[in-house]
């Protein structure tokens, strides 16, 4: 059996390896968050917001700059 | 607060809001005294930042959870661009499904000044997209006008650059501010160092402050949110009220008539 074809993507400035067709969802989901219940987190893919929407069928592509972020302390 | 029994509402946009102190929740020495230090300021609105969750330790949304009695204003501080402000405003809107934003867009990191070109670019982009942009801005009344001609929800000059606890320095350019936009709130964003700096701010006729800082940095921070809720009180009050003419020459408060020996 072949091995799983995986495929490298940066997440929030880090490269990871990732499955190929991986989606945000799953990525989301690796992270320790619920994609169903996100609220609080935001992704963006190659400097466009991914809205929540379509995380299950947004698979990530091979260099897909990805940033997850989060509401934080700020001024 | 209300005055003559009336609420006195500070309506930004569809917002409606009873307190004109808007706090900020970073530098605090901890939660506890963070949550303390929010409500003793009755603050209902209060700024958060949006960044990147720690891969190693997604603890993003657990911060929120502490503010849930509070009204989110998210920020776009470290943005040196137009392009990455409109896409952290963005980012902000889906995570907190909110359409506020407040807008930074910095020009430097020694300064902190804004950046008036990308500042005035994002502010169109982020109005045109349906935001509530309550924009950050230098303490130049034209700027500011043209931020308030754009659409802007609030116009919020600084009284100084962050986090320099300055007070007003220039307290000439922010009442001439105040006089040319009379239709847009205006409130004083940064700079704040102590009490009478937020009150003289209220004098001025300004619809509110938002500092973080003067708080967070103060050595008893609780007690210093207190002094500031009753500062933005006292202040407004003051312009409400209408203070009296300033005299070159001394008038007795006491009746001359009736004094013995005379």
């Amino acid at each position: 059996m072949a091995s799983e074809t995986r495929i490298d993507v940066s997440i929030n400035g880090e490269t990871r390896s990732v499955p190929a067709q991986a989606t945000v969802s799953a990525l989301v989901r690796e992270m320790g968050f619920d994609p169903a219940r996100a609220k609080g987190i935001a992704v963006a893919v190659n400097d466009a917001v991914a809205p929540k929407g379509t995380w299950d069928s947004h698979a990530v592509r091979f260099g897909d700059r990805i940033e997850v972020i989060a509401a934080q302390q700020g001024g | 607060m209300t005055t003559n029994g009336r609420p006195d509402t500070l309506r930004i946009g569809d917002m409606a809001l009873s307190s004109r102190l808007i706090m900020g929740t970073s530098r605090y020495p901890n939660p506890r005294v963070m949550l303390d230090a929010l409500e003793a300021s009755g603050a209902e609105l209060v700024t958060v930042a949006i960044r990147r969750v720690n891969l190693q330790d997604a603890s993003g949304e657990r911060f929120l959870d502490l503010l849930k009695p509070y009204r989110c204003l998210p920020n776009t501080a470290g943005c040196y661009t137009a392009k990455e402000a409109v896409l952290v405003a963005q980012l902000a809107r889906e995570a907190l499904e909110t359409r506020l934003i407040k807008l930074e867009v910095i020009g430097d990191d020694e300064t902190l000044l804004p950046d008036v070109e990308q500042l005035l670019r994002a502010a169109k982009e982020l109005v045109d997209d349906g935001f509530s942009v309550m924009v950050y801005a230098n303490d130049d009344p034209i700027t500011c006008r043209k931020l308030a001609d754009l659409g802007c929800a609030a116009i919020m000059p600084l009284a100084a650059p962050i986090g320099s606890g300055q007070g007003l320095v220039n307290p000439y350019n922010l009442a001439l501010i105040r006089d040319m936009i009379q239709d847009t709130p205006l409130i004083v964003d940064a700079g704040i160092g102590t009490a009478s700096d937020a009150a003289r701010v209220m004098e001025l006729g300004y619809d509110g402050v938002l500092l973080n800082t003067a708080v967070s940095d103060a050595q008893h921070p609780v007690a210093m949110a207190a002094a500031m809720r009753r500062a933005v009180e006292a202040g407004r009050l003051a312009f409400l009220s209408g203070r009296m003419p300033r005299r070159t020459y001394a008038q007795a408060s006491s009746p001359m008539e009736g004094r013995i020996g005379k």
